[in-house]
């Protein structure tokens, strides 16, 4: 009886703050919404920048620039030299690409020496990307140029030129010369596998991190009932009337818990709605990680007197846990001690829980952290006599 | 009646309450009085079943709090020293929720009572955070009189509040059932001697003086003794 009272009570304590439970309800799902339009749009624009010095202005020139900014991976502009320069000098393009006055005789003629320039920015790390695009226009144009020259010196003249190198440069189309097919090869398994994590149609696994980050941030802040209730008089006031201290707390905590997943619900949807499959897996981590952090915040909560260290600690555990965690960055990239606790922090499990397996060991990991740790702030909770 | 057998609370090593012994009959209204840091929180929160003594024993009618704390808490109303209230709740579901908790019946008929009393009643839609802060200690006052209990422990009930909040709680708390044994701390002397018969001070853990009312003031060594620990000027 008491336990429901008491929950009950939780829960308009949290909804007399409409701002704050509007804004619970609509800011995380806006959040998540303009991030995973961000991912997604950005993800279209990583190209390599490289801009185009022409020295002399002419159809080869146009041509050529014409078709490398075509290319899918490359980000072109043209400049002047000086430009050009302050660009790479300030890493803001990977090369520039100069033209030399005399490209266009030298094409014709089926020339590839000294017809370009390439300079690098002092960062540059896809140059050998670069070179490649550049070299097979230039080579294509040349051969064009060699195969037409040659044809109308065969033909004693006759103007044929424009001719002939048109249809050198179809040769080309739709797939370049020397363009073998390749037969791919694997484990059939292993290829869905990853077609599974990496669907474009699934939210980022960023997102996923920034879900976690959320959701630990989000309990530590629905659990600071404790020290209001524990300042005001509100906790000893209840002792006074007979609830045990075991029965307040255990119904704040449900309350506090059963209300945060009630204001996850428009996040949960969205991202059920945008993943393909795996909605139960989803839901099932989400509700246990949640376990994990409400359990977390309130044994954190039993062992600090004041607020402000509390929020202090929040936030350092949950910046820490949340950088190693593998969603920001790669843990292969730490060194083996971190490489090893970033393999027990809460976001990790969650991460793991998510996307391998069905009830994944990750998963029973994180229902025992979160039920042990209420266990032992509860224990906490009814020795303490505030 | 309120018996304390040579009662000491510790907290990390440091006495706070030293041997106190005491006999607080039935009906007796007590101010307790003290500087800061006299004991005088932790003293009414032992014999509010609270917190247990470290050494020493309370006895509420005989019986003693360390083996009858249930039944005996159903008999004592306590009022923290803070406004131990949902600010963000309305004065109406502040009831509701404290009704709930409390042990036993509580009918409409003694909610609307009190309320009167208190002069609440226009106010029960009121979010508490909206209400003055003379009022918010009346809410505060009335929620452990919701049992009708017979032991009233109220730890500095009136601080910080206006003059004229000070004089309605004092005159609202004399007008109780003069059963009612009050347990009262407050810095003002004023108070105590509107409200109490008797007068307790503590000082520094250790009990000074327990006395009828009529000693103060002008009377040594009480009245010195007050005037010493700033409780009154001279």
């Amino acid at each position: 009886m008491n336990m429901w009272h008491i929950w009950r009570t939780r829960w308009k304590i949290h909804v007399s703050q409409r701002i704050q439970f509007l804004v619970l309800l609509i800011v995380p799902l806006l959040v998540f919404w303009g991030g995973d339009q961000l991912l997604k749009s950005s993800s279209g624009q990583v190209k390599i920048p490289i801009v185009f010095v022409a020295e002399q202005e002419n159809d080869t020139v146009n041509l050529l620039i014409e078709r490398i900014s075509n290319k899918e991976t490359i980000y072109a502009i043209e400049r002047s030299k000086e430009e050009a320069k302050r660009l790479l000098e300030t890493n803001q393009v990977e090369a520039a690409v100069v033209f030399t006055d005399d490209i266009e005789e030298k094409l014709r003629a089926g020339k590839i020496e000294d017809v370009i320039k390439l300079w690098e920015s002092p960062s540059a790390i896809s140059i050998g990307l670069i070179e490649e695009f550049v070299a097979s226009e230039v080579i294509r144009l040349a051969s064009n140029g060699k195969a037409a020259t040659y044809l109308e010196d065969e033909l004693n003249g006759e103007d044929v030129y424009a001719e002939a190198w048109a249809y050198a440069d179809g040769q080309w189309e739709p797939k370049p010369l020397m363009t073998i097919d390749y037969k791919t090869g694997g484990e059939e398994s292993a290829t869905s596998e990853t077609d599974s994590k990496t669907d474009s149609s699934n939210p980022s696994p960023l997102l996923y991190g920034l879900l976690s980050v959320y959701i630990m941030l989000i309990s530590f802040f629905l659990i600071t009932w404790v020290f209001e209730d524990r300042r005001n008089g509100v906790a000893l006031r209840s002792g006074m009337f007979g609830v045990s201290r075991l029965t307040q707390l255990s119904a704040n905590i449900l309350g506090t818990f059963s209300y945060t997943g009630f204001t996850m619900i428009p996040v949960s949807i969205y991202f059920i709605i945008s993943m393909d499959g795996n909605l139960e897996r989803l839901a099932l981590g989400i509700i246990v990680y949640l376990i994990a952090c409400i359990g977390i915040s309130f044994m954190i909560s039993q062992f600090i007197q004041s607020r402000m260290l509390y929020q202090l600690v929040a936030i350092a555990i949950t910046v820490f846990t949340s950088l190693i965690g593998g969603s920001f960055l790669q843990i292969s990239e730490f060194s083996s001690m971190f490489e090893t606790v970033a393999k027990y922090t809460p976001q990790q499990w969650f991460l793991n829980g998510i996307f391998t397996g069905e009830i994944s060991t990750s998963i029973i990991i994180l229902a025992a952290i979160g039920l042990g740790s209420m266990i032992i702030g509860l224990g906490r909770g009814v020795l303490r006599h505030d | 009646m309120i018996e304390l057998r040579n009662i000491t609370k510790r907290y990390k090593g440091k006495e706070v309450v030293k041997d106190v012994d005491l006999f607080i009959p039935k009906g007796a209204r007590v101010g307790l009085v003290g500087p800061n840091g006299a004991g005088k929180s932790t003293l009414m929160k032992m014999i509010a079943t609270l917190v247990n003594p470290s050494k020493g024993d309370v006895l509420i009618e005989g019986q003693t709090v360390r083996q009858k704390k249930k039944s005996i808490r159903k008999r004592i109303g306590y009022v923290p020293q803070d406004i131990a209230l949902h600010m963000n709740l309305s004065v109406k579901e502040n009831l509701t929720f404290w009704v709930g908790m409390a042990p036993g019946k509580i009918t409409d008929t003694r909610i609307a009572q009190l309320l009167d009393m208190v002069g609440l009643t226009p106010h029960l839609s009121k979010r508490v955070e909206a209400l003055s802060g003379g009022m918010q200690r009346k809410l505060n006052i009335m929620i452990a009189l919701l049992h009708n209990p017979d032991y009233l422990i109220m730890d500095e009930p009136t601080v910080g509040i206006d003059i004229s909040s000070k004089t309605d709680i004092i005159r609202f708390l004399k007008h109780l059932d003069n059963e009612k044994t009050i347990l009262f701390s407050s810095h003002d002397l004023s108070e105590i001697e509107q409200l109490c018969q008797y007068v307790l001070v503590l000082d520094g853990g250790a009990l000074r003086h327990f006395g009828t009312i009529h000693d103060l003031p002008g009377v040594d060594p009480v009245h010195h003794l007050l005037r010493e620990l700033h409780i009154i000027r001279s």
